[in-house]
Order: structure tokens, then sequence, then C-alpha cells
């Protein structure tokens, strides 16, 4: 107020920030990196699968008998939400588990730095740096890029408009047949059936 | 007929006038014996009146003399007369119905058969006018036989005296004589004349009879022509096949006149089907449309009078039109018949096998033959007609229950179709929806999609164990912290520390050795790999999330260590007994 802007211009400004923040395209731009970055750090995994359970491990959370399996999961599970968030197939769902995991990873990351354990976060290979709170604004900074894209996200989504396309198309062919069109003989079956 | 003669006037007379009397008498008996006997043999009454008036006028000297017999019923009769002059006499001729009339009507027709004579004389006929000339004696007879009357009127005397009463008798005696010779002549000619009447009756009966025989004849005829035409009737009657018909009409339309060859056609213009059937002559062949079309053009040429009207016929004859088209036949009686414009025909018929003509019957049976046998061909092709339209409905009504069953079943697919594509649609639409948005299902493909796909990756040589060797294998015996501790400080036992080298820096047991379980393969050769196999080794390290120690002294049996043994409680309890960590 100070500064002599009116309500219109804080409106207009407000405006300004808010399409710009729900921008699509920005979104888009934000599937696409998560997408990539989780297709990148599963090939390292899914390759060194022992050191990624190596890394499970190292955070002391999960019980020593899952820690296998949940190696296992969690690579592939990073590999096809990756891949379908780029591809923009079942994105919604893609992101929400891509969510999923970074918070999972951000929550042992915390429990992690709480106790001051020193160790590689396992993110993309077995030599990463220890884990900082760096690293954890990082994984916080995707959770917020995977619900810009859960909330905005509307382009390039390839079986939505497949499906979209469907429907459109079973109503553009589905039309009424007028009586006068349909041959006598067919209609004299109609009325045999009547 | 000498009554007349009164004998008791004799002795009163002179002699010679009795002479003369006597000889009067029998003068007139002799008049009247001759009288009776002339016109005894005389049958004709103008022949009897001829005689008659000779005689009597003869006998009594009378000039003038007029007969007539006369038929009172028809007012007919013939008149004769002597010394009368021919003009009076055709005069008499002209007027008997009014003789007739005036003489005989007025006196009605007592019954009997005997002639009544009457002789008037003198004044009482004056004034009949018969005739001109002047009559003195009027002789009336009736009652004679068929209704004939006689009359009979005769003039004065020569010497024109009167007559007497004597004369008077004789002259009725010779009235009824000639009465009685009349009715025997009128009977007699009637006899003759009934005689000559029935004799002409006979002759006209046995005319009548020889007619009779032969329209007897010509009856049984007829009846035999009828009774054949009935026959085939009821033969044709119950046919349907043409084929059969045209056989049989041959063989019952030539056998009652006795054919012996007979040729007939039948002719579909429309199908260009021809039918033909022959009887007695050989080498009968179907025959060629075109052949059957000029076989009708000639005939319906020749047909008179020429008619192409539904159900008619005609005779013809066409000598030679056969032969031209290979039949051996020179038809005696031929017909060309049309059926409808689509349907002609032609039958031709030979002479009779006797030789003779075909009579006017004959053909006229043959004719009513035709007209009931095209009848029974109408009907037949009729027949025929109804049966193909009958197999057409039959099967276009299977055509139409097969259609109607197909489009019930294509109307039952396309009803299905329909659903499906609803329920495609539907499903579409869901789908749409449901990309749009997260969801559990999603989550639990993924989830489970990584999980198949890992393990199956996993079955790969880099893979890991789904579960640590810490959980699969058997337990190794543990080691209390006292119990190592001593053996430690003994220096009989290796204390070493499996865990990873961050954790061993944070802390471990005094004299431990750090091995990370992930650099075994690396460091054991250096660091154990002299180690005598029968010296206890003491392996401690695990967190919630590995258990180090197990795995690691699973390794060490491997490579056959006799004595592993585990400290679960590790470092922890290791400081918490009191004991020194670094």
């Amino acid at each position: 107020m100070g500064n002599g802007r009116t309500p219109g211009e804080i409106m207009e400004s407000w405006n300004l920030v808010k399409n710009t923040f729900t921008n699509r395209y920005i979104a888009l731009a934000f599937r696409l990196f998560l997408g990539g970055v989780f297709i990148y750090a599963s090939i390292y995994k899914i390759a060194y699968i022992t050191e990624f359970a190596e890394s499970i491990a190292s955070y002391q959370i999960v019980p020593y008998w899952a820690v296998n399996i949940m190696a296992i999961i969690l690579a592939w599970m990073e590999l096809i939400c990756g891949l379908l968030l780029v591809a923009g197939i079942r994105s919604k769902s893609a992101v929400v588990m891509i969510a999923f995991m970074l918070a999972l990873f951000t929550a042992a990351m915390s429990i992690s730095l709480i106790r001051g354990i020193s160790m590689g976060c396992g993110c993309f290979s077995g030599t990463d740096a220890p884990i900082t709170w760096k690293t954890l604004v990082r994984n916080i900074a995707w959770l917020a890029m995977a619900a810009h894209v859960y909330y905005f996200d509307s382009l390039f989504h390839p079986e939505k408009n497949i499906f979209t396309s469907i429907s459109a198309m079973s109503h553009a062919t589905h039309h009424h047949v007028p009586e006068a069109d349909i041959p006598p003989p067919m209609r004299q079956v109609e009325d045999i059936k009547k | 007929m000498v009554d007349g003669v009164d004998k008791t006037d004799l002795p009163l007379l002179e002699p010679r006038k009795s002479l003369e009397n006597l000889e009067k008498k029998a003068f007139y008996l002799q008049t009247l014996l001759d009288t009776s006997r002339e016109l005894a043999d005389l049958v004709q009454p103008r022949q009897i009146l001829d005689r008659f008036l000779l005689m009597v006028m003869g006998a009594l000297g009378i000039v003038q003399g007029i007969g007539a017999v006369i038929n009172t019923d028809t007012g007919q009769g013939l008149v004769a007369g002597r010394g009368i002059p021919d003009p009076a006499l055709n005069e008499i001729s002209n007027n008997i119905p009014e003789i007739s009339k005036k003489y005989f009507s007025e006196r009605g027709k007592p019954l009997g058969t005997t002639p009544r004579v009457k002789v008037i004389t003198g004044d009482a006929i004056t004034g009949q006018g018969l005739c001109s000339a002047h009559m003195q004696v009027l002789i009336l007879s009736d009652l004679l036989p068929g209704g004939f009357s006689c009359l009979l009127a005769l003039g004065e005397r020569i010497t024109g005296e009167p007559l007497s009463e004597q004369d008077n008798s004789v002259l009725l005696n010779l009235a009824n004589i000639l009465a009685n010779s009349l009715s025997h002549a009128i009977s007699l000619m009637n006899i003759q004349q009934m005689n000559a009447d029935l004799l002409k009756k006979n002759a006209e009966l046995e005319a009548t009879i020889e007619d009779f025989g032969q329209t007897r004849q010509n009856l049984e005829k007829r009846y035999f022509h009828i009774e054949s035409l009935m026959d085939l009737n009821a033969e044709l009657r119950s046919l349907i096949d043409e084929d059969e018909l045209l056989r049989l009409f041959l063989l019952a339309s030539m056998g009652p006149i006795g054919i012996e060859k007979g040729f007939i056609l039948v002719y579909d213009r429309e199908d260009r089907v021809a039918k033909s059937a022959y009887r007695g002559i050989e080498n009968g062949k179907a025959l060629h449309p075109q052949v059957c079309e000029m076989l009708l053009y000639s005939a319906f040429d020749k047909t008179e009078p020429k008619s192409l009207t539904n159900m008619s016929f005609g005779r013809f004859d066409a000598p030679g039109i056969f032969k031209e088209a290979g039949i051996d036949i020179e038809p005696e009686c031929a017909f060309f018949f049309v059926i409808d414009l689509s349907c002609m025909g032609i039958a031709a018929f030979g002479p009779p096998v006797s030789g003779n003509s075909l009579s006017s019957n004959e053909r006229s049976l043959m004719a009513g033959q035709m007209a009931g046998f095209m009848a029974y061909l109408e009907k037949a092709r009729a027949f025929s007609m109804i049966k193909k339209l009958n197999e057409d409905l039959t099967s276009r009504n299977e055509q139409l229950t097969q259609t109607v069953q197909d489009l019930t079943r294509a109307m039952n697919r396309i009803t299905a179709l329909e659903k499906s594509r609803t329920h495609l649609k539907m499903v579409v639409q869901k789908e749409a929806e449901r990309v749009s948005r997260a969801s559990w299902l999603d989550c639990a493909l993924i989830f489970f999609f990584a999980l198949g796909l890992g393990l199956l990756f996993n079955l790969a040589p880099q893979g890991i164990s789904f579960l640590p060797e810490s959980v699969t294998k058997s337990a190794f015996p543990s080691a209390s912290v006292v119990e190592a501790r001593k053996l430690v400080e003994e220096g009989a036992a290796v204390l070493v520390d499996a865990r990873p080298k961050e954790l061993y820096d944070r802390s471990h047991i005094k004299g431990a050795i750090n091995i990370p379980l992930s650099l075994f393969d690396t460091m054991y050769p250096v660091t154990l790999g002299e180690l005598d196999l029968k010296r206890p080794v003491i392996v401690y390290g695990r967190t919630v999330s590995r258990l180090y120690d197990v795995e690691f002294a699973n390794r060490l049996k491997k490579r056959a260590h006799e004595d592993v043994r585990v400290l679960p409680g590790g470092v922890r309890e290791w400081e918490t007994e009191g004991h020194q960590v670094k």
C-alpha cells in the first residue's frame, strides 16, 4: 500500500503469478524432469541392485528380511513410474507413486540426518556424497514438483487422448437411423417382431 | 216292291184295262227289277245316278232329270243330268252348297243308318227353283253313309200326263232302290277309300318304321359317341400331367371312331416348350420349337374362321404340312386350337381304318372331344401353374423365413454389438476419466508390475536373493560377551567386525578387525587367509537392516573355518557390559 499499488494492480499481479504458477507447460517440464530423474536413477539401481540394497540397509530403517525385496521393487517402480510419467500414461498415478517414494526417501533421509548417520543417499549410485540437508531440500523440491505435476499437468497425455478420441468416435458413429431409411423387408421384420 | 199295286181293283176294271194295268204293273215290276239289277253292279255314285235316271226316265217317259249326290258336311257333291243342257248342270254344280243347305240342313240329322227317302210331287215342288227346267217330281234321300244325301228331280213326261199313284208308288220304290244302291256304293267307296287310306298309312308306317330304324341307328351311334365322350371326359378329368393328357386324349378320341393315326402338339410360346403325342405313327419324335412354330403358323393360316380367342379352336385342311414337318400323317380331320395367346396347339387325325370318310356326326364328336380336351388341358396347365406358383411361394416363403431368421440373427447381433459398444463406451469413458486421476488400481498395478519385472530380472546372475542369507541359513553358535572377551584377550580367537567401515569407524570393540561384509572376498585373503582353520573366529556387527555377523559367519563356514561364533549383542552389549570400545 505504501508504494501506491492499487488493488487492481495487485490483483493483476496475483493473477500473473497464479497463471505462471499453474502453467501447464511448467507442469509438463516438471513431469519430464521428474520422469527423467527417476529413469536415470533406476537404471543404476537395477544394474547394481546389490549396492542399492546396501544403501537401503545403510539407512537402518527397513527390517533385514525386507531389504532385498524392497530394493528390487523400488528400483523397478522408479523405472516404471519414470517411464509412465515421461510417456504421459497414467501420469497421475505415476506421479502419486513418485511422490510417495520421494516422501519415503525424504523421511528416511531426515531420520538418518537426525540420527547423525553419515552415509551416501544411494539416490543415483552407491558412491553418492553423504546425505546433507541440501539433499533433503532437493528431495522436498522434487516433491513439490510432483505435487505441481499432479494438479496442473494436462499436456501430452496420449492415453487420455486415445480414450477421448474413441469416445468421441463412438458418439459420432452412433446415430439413429430414420425409419424411412430402413429397407422394407427390415421394416416387415420389425412389424413381425412387434 | 209290288206292294204298291192295288190287287183289289182288278175285278173292278175292264179286262183290257186290267190287262193293261197288269202289263203296266209287270212293266213297272220289270223296271224295278231291271233297275235293281242294273244298279247292283255299279259302284260309282255318278254311274248309279246316270243309270238310275236312264232307267226311271225311260220307264216313266220323262224327258228331263237331274241327280245329285251331296256331302252335307262339306257342301260338296256331284251332279248328273239327262235332258238338261250343260250350262244348267254347271249352274247346279256350282250351287250345290246352297242346294245342300236348302234341302238337307233344316231337317237335322236323326240317328240311324237306314236311308230316308221322300218323294215330293206336284205343286209341292213349285217354287223350289232347283233349276230353270220345270220339274214335277223331287226325290230326297238322306242319311246315306258318310253324311251323303241324294237329290233327284224329274221333269214332265213326254206325254204330258201327270204321274199316277202307281207311278208315284213305283217312283218311291225306285228311289229306295237308288238310296240303297247309293248307300252301298258310298259304303263301298268309303271302304275303298279306307282301304286306300290304310294302304297309304301302311306305306307311311313302313316308311316311318324305316326312318325310325335309321334314327335309332343314328341315336345308338350318337349314344356310343356321347358315351365315349363321357368316358374320355371321365378319364381326362383326373389327369393333371400334360403328357399323359395328350396321350390319353389321342387314345380315347381315336378309339371310338376307329382312326388309325393321330398326332397332337401343344406349344408354349413363352417358354418355347413343345409337348406332343403320337399314336399309330412310327418314329414320332419331340419337335423343335422352330418346327412347332412353322406348323402352328401354317395351321392358323388355313383355319377358317381365323381366331386367336382364348379357348377357341377351328378346323383346318392343309394337306402336306405334316409331311413337311416330318410327321407321317395325312389328316382326315385337323384342329388348330388356342388355349391362350401363349399356348396353342394342333390335333390331327388320319382317316378311319375302315377307309370311309368321317361322317358329320363323327366330326362333331371329335369337335366335342376337342372342346373337352381343351378344358382339361387348360385345367392341367392351370394346375401346373398353381403348382409352380405354390412351389415358388413355398420357396419364397422359405427364403423369407430364412431372411427373417437372418435378419433376426443380425438384429440380435446388432443388439449384442450395441450392448458391447455401450459397455465398451462406458469402459472407455471410465478409463478416460480414470487416466485423468490417480487410482489405487493403477498404483497396485504399477506395484505388482514392478514386483514381477524385478523378480524376473533378478533371476539373472547378478541378481540378489529375495531374502538375506541370514534368514535362510542355519544359525551359528553364539558367544557371550564374557566368553568372547576371554577368548580375545587370551588370543585364542579372532574378533571380526563385519559392518561397513563407516559404522566401524563410529565405534567398535577394541581389538576387532574390520572386514566389511561387502569386501569379504577382497579382504579375506590378506586378513584371515593365513589363519588356522581350527582357530575360533568371533564375528559381530548387525543393524536392524543387516545381520552382517551371520552372513560373515556363513562365508567363513564356506572357507572351511571350523569354529565360527557370533556375538549377537555386538558393540552395544559389549559396551553395556563395561568393556572397552573404541
